[in-house]
């Protein structure tokens, strides 16, 4: 039970818990605690806060918070309206595809034919040149997989201080992230992929760490 | 159809989400992953998943910040094991078990976090309190002295500071090791 002499304990319950308590206030803080169950568990309370507390270094609590960049809170918003509209496609495929089950059938037939007739089974690739700030160049080419577009990225003249982040538009506007990649002024490989399938893509672009573009390239739309 | 929760079915609602829990899930994964770019990317990808899987939450067994840091958690070892970055941990940290690195590596990097945040939400007084005696290591009469306050009020800061802590830790998930 919390007594008018607890109260007096406080400041000393504190500075016993971070373990800088005078050595002289301390022995009455004992003596008051071998009578005051409630204020031992208190000091055990605060006394795992203050272990907690060391957990972070004194040059991250004094260090301004780290904060995204402003373009983060556009970017979820794009990448979760790009979700949603691929949401209500799929449901609008769903509903097409019921109503054409017989043409499916059709062209199902028709695929088999191809295939067993030696029909090229490749699956649907693309390359584009892609140009922007002075001195940097870079050249794509696009393969269509099943979890997206993987991107072979060949860059050349970018500043190796700095990373970019590669990516797609879908035919809806929406901008998917390929992924990040360090700079190079050498032309440098990089491999990517992006979940926009390849028939959906219509620009390639990378931009650097604050979100300017520095090279672009249009898709063709497929034939 | 699904049930979607409202709050990440309209872009008002997804902004809103964004600006209550963007920020403190970025310094989660910048804190994991060490990598600005990276962390970045675990966000949008948190959100993406949160939203394919929203009609799963249940606001009755926990707040929607628990239900997204559960996400966000498995988006973090996704994107460690994909780049091969154990979270918290150097690359060069190698040649023990890797499922015990992860846990113990998030349980530090969780606890970490939690403590940074839970000091955000303290008031300016309480957390300049216990910077200045936890940790700068300064003495009680100094403190008081620049100040300009008594002894008492600073050790009462401290005591108060502390209490608030708990709570703010223990809505952030924290549980004592004891």
């Amino acid at each position: 039970m919390t007594t008018e002499a607890c109260r007096d304990w406080r400041g000393a319950l504190g500075a016993a818990a971070l373990g800088v308590i005078d050595p002289v206030e301390e022995i009455g803080l004992r003596a008051h605690l071998d009578g005051c169950a409630s204020c031992r568990a208190e000091l055990r309370d605060l006394t795992a806060v203050a272990h907690a507390l060391a957990a972070v270094p004194v040059t991250d609590v004094i260090a301004a918070p780290a904060e995204p960049s402003g373009t983060l809170g556009p970017r979820v918003l794009a990448r979760v309206a790009h979700e949603r509209d691929a949401r209500h496609k799929r449901h609008v495929r769903r509903v097409a595809a019921g109503v054409g089950a017989l043409a499916a059938v059709a062209a199902v037939i028709v695929a088999l034919i191809l295939v067993v007739g030696g029909g090229n089974s490749a699956p649907p690739a693309t390359s584009v040149a892609m140009a922007g700030v002075p001195g940097a160049h870079a050249t794509a080419r696009l393969r269509s997989q099943a979890a997206g577009t993987a991107i072979d990225v060949k860059v050349t003249g970018l500043d190796p201080h700095r990373y970019y982040w590669l990516w797609l538009t879908g035919d809806d506007d929406h901008r998917m992230p390929a992924g990040t990649f360090t700079g190079s002024v050498q032309p440098a490989d990089i491999r990517l992929m992006a979940a926009v399938p390849l028939d959906e893509a219509r620009r390639i672009w990378i931009t650097d760490e604050h979100d300017k573009v520095v090279l672009d390239a249009p898709i063709p739309a497929p034939a | 159809m699904a049930e979607f929760h409202p709050a990440l079915e309209t872009d008002d609602g997804v902004r809103a989400v964004y600006a209550a829990h963007g920020p403190e899930l970025y310094r989660f994964a910048l804190r994991s992953l060490g990598d600005r770019g990276l962390a970045e990317e675990a966000v949008q990808e948190t959100f993406v998943r949160a939203w394919r899987a929203a009609d799963r939450f249940d606001d009755e067994l926990g707040s929607l910040r628990t239900w997204l840091f559960a996400i966000v958690r498995n988006v973090v070892i996704d994107l460690s094991r994909a780049r091969a970055v154990r979270p918290g941990l150097s690359v060069a940290d190698s040649g023990a078990d890797d499922a015990f690195f992860v846990d113990e590596a998030f349980d530090r990097v969780l606890t970490s976090w939690q403590v940074e945040e839970a000091l955000r939400m303290l008031s300016e007084e309480h957390r300049a309190a216990l910077v200045e005696v936890h940790y700068k290591g300064r003495a009680y009469s100094d403190v008081a002295l620049g100040l300009g306050v008594p002894v008492g009020t600073v050790k009462s800061r401290v005591y108060y500071a502390l209490k608030a802590m708990r709570l703010a830790l223990e809505e952030l998930g924290w549980t004592r090791d004891d």
